[in-house]
């Protein structure tokens, strides 16, 4: 229980920093296009999660898959190359957060 | 949040990739000559310990001495990656060690072979220091070796002094109260629950071991050992007792014909047992423990490998060997 909470202190801010400019630009846009104010907010709430989300989930990812890499390479540094590999594979997590970002933008 | 095994495991990991192949083991042991023997050795990661093993003249006096400083050295550099915690952990496991070599001081003292004898059956390794353990074995009698031990700061110094203190005076109740010590002081320092499922095996093993050599004589539950799974304390009464039922897939090592395949069959049981920690217990001291096992079997392997090239075993003499072994 102390580590959720622990978490979402940690990664909540961020995520809600996301969601509100998604937000605040999206109120932008919504003047030019004469949408109605829920449909824009509730889209661009989701653009932020889409995004926020992902990155928090790389984060977590990488937090370990970095440390034993870091590990890995400090025993055997010609295998960094591998290790960066392993290491930027749950970038994709924020990659497809982008791509959600921009197709609710 | 971060999980400290991550980046321990990781370089446990890569050390373990260091450790010999098979392929170099069974050169080392098709070997048709000692210095064959050097040569192959020669040819691994071993040979930067080896020194003068290689040398004209030298002997198995020069080739243990090779083996044990690369024993120590792995053992170092396990013990220098961890930290907090962990260490606590690795420690607690090299505590194996410690018992081993008290062990092999108790039974030197007790039956009178020379320090620089006693001082060779034993492991560099371990938490108590190898000076301790060489004044240790120029004891006369085992109450001058518990209070050296102990003096020294081991943990099982203590616990051999207690014994000795409670009237233990044979071989059988001075192992099993070490026994008993060196398992009380393993569970407590042990967290992760996968090495501990381990060690309650290993106890388990261990237990049914004792009960064999107990056969035959009045069976008493002092000799128990508490902290297995499967092996209770009426278990154990019963197969001293001469009874060999028992359901967990232990029962090979009561079935065995004698002590010594008993023994072999249990540490073939142990070192499989150690390997599946490994795999189930990435983020814990399971990866430690398993390459502790491999590393000593390998330093083992080569032992025994170098002294049958040495004294001219053929090739089926040291097969057996390292099987028993």
């Amino acid at each position: 229980m102390k580590n959720v909470t622990t978490k979402l202190t940690k990664y909540l801010p961020a995520a809600l920093t996301l969601a509100t400019a998604a937000v605040s630009s999206d109120a932008f846009a919504q003047a030019a296009t004469g949408t109605t104010t829920s449909d824009v907010g509730l889209k661009a709430i989701g653009a932020g999660l889409a995004l926020g989300l992902g990155a928090v989930g790389t984060g977590l990812a990488q937090g370990p898959i970095g440390a034993a890499a870091a590990g890995v390479t400090a025993e055997r540094p010609e295998k960094f190359g591998q290790m960066a590999i392993w290491f930027f594979i749950p970038e994709t997590l924020v990659i497809f957060g982008f791509v959600g970002f921009f197709l609710l933008k | 949040m971060n999980n400290p095994y991550g980046y321990i495991n990781g370089r446990i990991r890569m050390m373990r990739v260091e450790l010999l192949e098979s392929r170099s083991l069974d050169d080392a042991q098709n070997a048709a000559t000692y210095p064959e023997y050097l040569r192959q050795l020669s040819e691994t990661s071993i040979r930067e310990d080896l020194g003068e093993a290689t040398a004209q003249g030298a002997g198995l006096g020069q080739l243990d001495e090779a083996l044990s400083r690369n024993y120590l050295r792995s053992v170092q550099k396990l013990r220098s990656i961890v930290t907090g915690q962990p260490a606590q952990e690795v420690e607690a496991l090299l505590l194996r060690y410690d018992l081993q070599n008290v062990k092999t001081l108790v039974r030197g003292v007790i039956t009178g072979r020379s320090a620089d004898d006693i001082v060779g059956g034993m492991i560099p390794a371990g938490t108590i220091p190898w000076s301790a353990l060489q004044a240790s074995a120029q004891s006369s009698d085992v109450p001058s070796l518990a209070q050296t031990l102990s003096v020294a700061g081991g943990k099982l110094g203590g616990v051999l002094r207690a014994a000795v203190s409670g009237g233990a005076s044979s071989m059988l109740d001075l192992e099993v109260a070490l026994d008993q010590g060196y398992y009380r002081t393993v569970l407590s320092g042990v967290r992760g629950v996968a090495v501990r499922r381990y060690f309650t095996r290993e106890i388990d093993v261990r237990n049914l071991l004792i009960a064999r050599q107990l056969r035959g004589t009045a069976a008493t539950n002092r000799y128990f050992i508490p902290g297995g799974r499967d092996v209770t304390e009426s278990d154990f009464l019963r197969i001293a007792g001469g009874d060999n039922g028992t359901a967990s897939d232990l029962a090979p090592i009561l079935e065995a014909g004698d002590l010594g395949v008993a023994e072999g069959l249990a540490r073939k049981m142990l070192n499989d047992s150690a390997r599946a920690v490994a795999m189930s217990d990435p983020l814990g001291p399971g990866v430690a423990l398993d390459y502790l096992r491999r590393k000593e079997q390998e330093i083992a392997r080569l032992r025994l490998t170098g002294r049958a090239k040495y004294y001219g075993l053929s090739r089926e003499e040291l097969q057996k060997e390292l099987a028993d072994g």
